[in-house]
């Protein structure tokens, strides 16, 4: 089985590559990124001609289009990197006669929720580029499932994972901790916000199986359905550092709680997520971080 | 077609005054200070303070003890003593026996996050086996501070959806039964039928379209005037 994978330097790309190559199947990676992974191939989607010729070059049967843009302030920007570049791959897709398609959507696409857990059913309304270009992406899929392609879309709820960007919330609470000998929390009106992270290596199996799934057109939420606080995830940091206390710090307004049902991937693609915020998961993570920062 | 009843469960179908003031009462002595009478807890209430509000006028009035001791205090009175001073309302039976007549399912929709409580109390008033479900804060799978407006309104949204779900009904074929606004955001969110059961709560503004009762005797003649229509 040939696979193909776009946004392959990416965090969760760069993961789903080494994990699917331990399971022995043949992927080629491809990012708009120079890297130096010998296994990921380097242009941009936009050009037609190259994508072409590429998928003339290997026989793939799946593709996983992982490639996305985040950038926020040229929408025009934003989505011609997203969707134009999902035109121009499902084109060749059609072409080359793939089988499957699986697209990494984002939970981003729901924005607030109306209740809890969020369904795939919720009421969809992205505010950012980045959302508004994931949400149209997903319709560009729907477009093309009346082509002889099997579609997956997966909902990804915010991935964790040693090695991901410093933005997120676990590492920058590494940080502080390391770096500021403090654990800051924020306490809102509403309490500690409540999230639902999910840990890459389920992600990457979450792939695995829809590359499984015989289903012509699927959306499914991507979580671990366990969610945590971010006080919680401080508490782990405060043991693994030998830290006295965590400040907590009122913030005067409401945040909004973020848990998903993923009964649906239980059910169709029987995903099962393995991995959960623990002292344990996040100790190795913990001990590399500190080296890395103190050295 | 009515096919499901909705209540919420504190101060819709119980009377929680009596254990409204006794937390209060019993936690002040518990610290040895003074505790606001009856008349100053329903004049509290009715000014629209929330159980920790009222817990920060005591606090603040003492200059003794911490707040938060205080507030743990009275959850653990609350969790302990609820059963022994909750009431169910006056009719409440009567109410649940004409609606059965009419064939018609009832269930609890509680953000109480305790279900032993609301399930205890409804065994101790020999009326546990008549409701077709039970939901509370618990049968989410995830906990979620109760006491801000808008965490008690997803809580209602989150239970009221997984109703629609689980019972596979739509939300014209039910109607909802509940004291607050909380209870009345949720309904209209849904498009589910709302009847607002007055409290000694704050009262809500009153908006067109709001079916208002005071008493199970009114709350059945509404219920039955639904039923017809």
């Amino acid at each position: 089985m040939k696979i193909l994978i776009t946004g392959a330097s990416g965090f969760i790309g760069s993961n789903l590559l080494k994990f699917l190559n331990k399971k022995k199947f043949s992927v080629t990676g491809l990012s708009n990124s120079h890297n130096n992974n010998y296994s990921v191939n380097s242009f941009s989607l936009l050009s037609k001609k190259k994508i072409n010729q590429f998928f003339h070059e290997h026989d793939f049967d799946f593709v996983i289009h992982l490639g996305a843009s985040l950038e926020e302030l040229n929408s025009i920007n934003t989505f011609k990197k997203n969707c134009q570049t999902t035109i121009n791959l499902l084109n060749a897709c059609v072409d080359a006669k793939i089988k499957k398609f699986i697209y990494a959507s984002s939970h981003v696409v729901y924005d607030l929720p109306n209740y809890l857990p969020i369904d795939e059913n919720h009421q969809l309304n992205p505010i950012t580029n980045y959302a508004v270009s994931k949400l149209i992406n997903e319709n560009i899929c729907k477009l093309f499932s009346q082509y002889d392609i099997n579609f997956t879309i997966l909902r990804i709820s915010s991935v964790f994972g040693i090695g991901q960007n410093e933005n997120f919330v676990i590492p920058t609470l590494m940080n502080s901790c390391i770096l500021r000998n403090e654990l800051v929390v924020h306490q809102y009106n509403n309490g500690f916000q409540i999230m639902d992270l999910v840990h890459v290596d389920d992600v990457c199996s979450s792939i695995e199986l829809a590359c499984n799934s015989k289903h012509k057109f699927g959306i499914y939420n991507i979580s671990s359905g366990k969610p945590v606080t971010a006080l919680q995830i401080a508490k782990y940091l405060k043991d693994l550092s030998n830290l006295d206390s965590i400040k907590i710090k009122k913030i005067k307004k409401n945040t909004s709680h973020f848990v998903y049902d993923i009964s649906k991937a239980r059910r169709e693609l029987k995903f099962k997520p393995k991995i959960q915020v623990s002292k344990k998961i996040l100790k190795p993570w913990f001990d590399k971080k500190k080296y890395e920062l103190k050295n | 077609m009515t096919r499901l009843i909705i209540f919420d469960f504190d101060d819709t179908i119980t009377d929680n005054f009596s254990l409204d003031f006794k937390s209060f009462y019993f936690t002040c002595k518990k610290f040895g200070i003074k505790s606001p009478t009856k008349n100053k807890i329903l004049k509290y209430r009715r000014d629209g303070l929330l159980a920790s509000d009222i817990s920060k006028h005591i606090v603040y009035n003492s200059n003794k003890i911490d707040l938060d001791s205080f507030i743990i205090h009275r959850k653990k009175f609350l969790e302990k003593k609820s059963i022994k001073y909750l009431k169910l309302k006056k009719d409440a039976k009567k109410l649940f026996r004409f609606i059965k007549t009419k064939k018609i399912k009832y269930m609890i929709c509680s953000a109480n996050k305790h279900k032993f409580i609301v399930e205890n109390f409804l065994k101790a008033n020999k009326i546990f086996h008549n409701f077709s479900k039970i939901l509370t804060m618990k049968d989410l799978g995830f906990r979620i501070d109760n006491s801000s407006f808008s965490n008690r309104v997803l809580i209602k949204n989150s239970l009221l959806h997984n109703i629609l779900q689980k019972f596979n009904i739509s939300s014209s074929e039910i109607i909802f039964v509940g004291n607050s606004l909380e209870d009345l955001q949720s309904a209209n969110n849904f498009r589910i039928p709302f009847i607002y059961f007055q409290n000694y709560y704050l009262p809500i503004q009153k908006k067109k379209n709001i079916h208002e009762v005071n008493s199970m005797n009114k709350l059945k003649e509404t219920i039955d005037d639904f039923i017809k229509k």
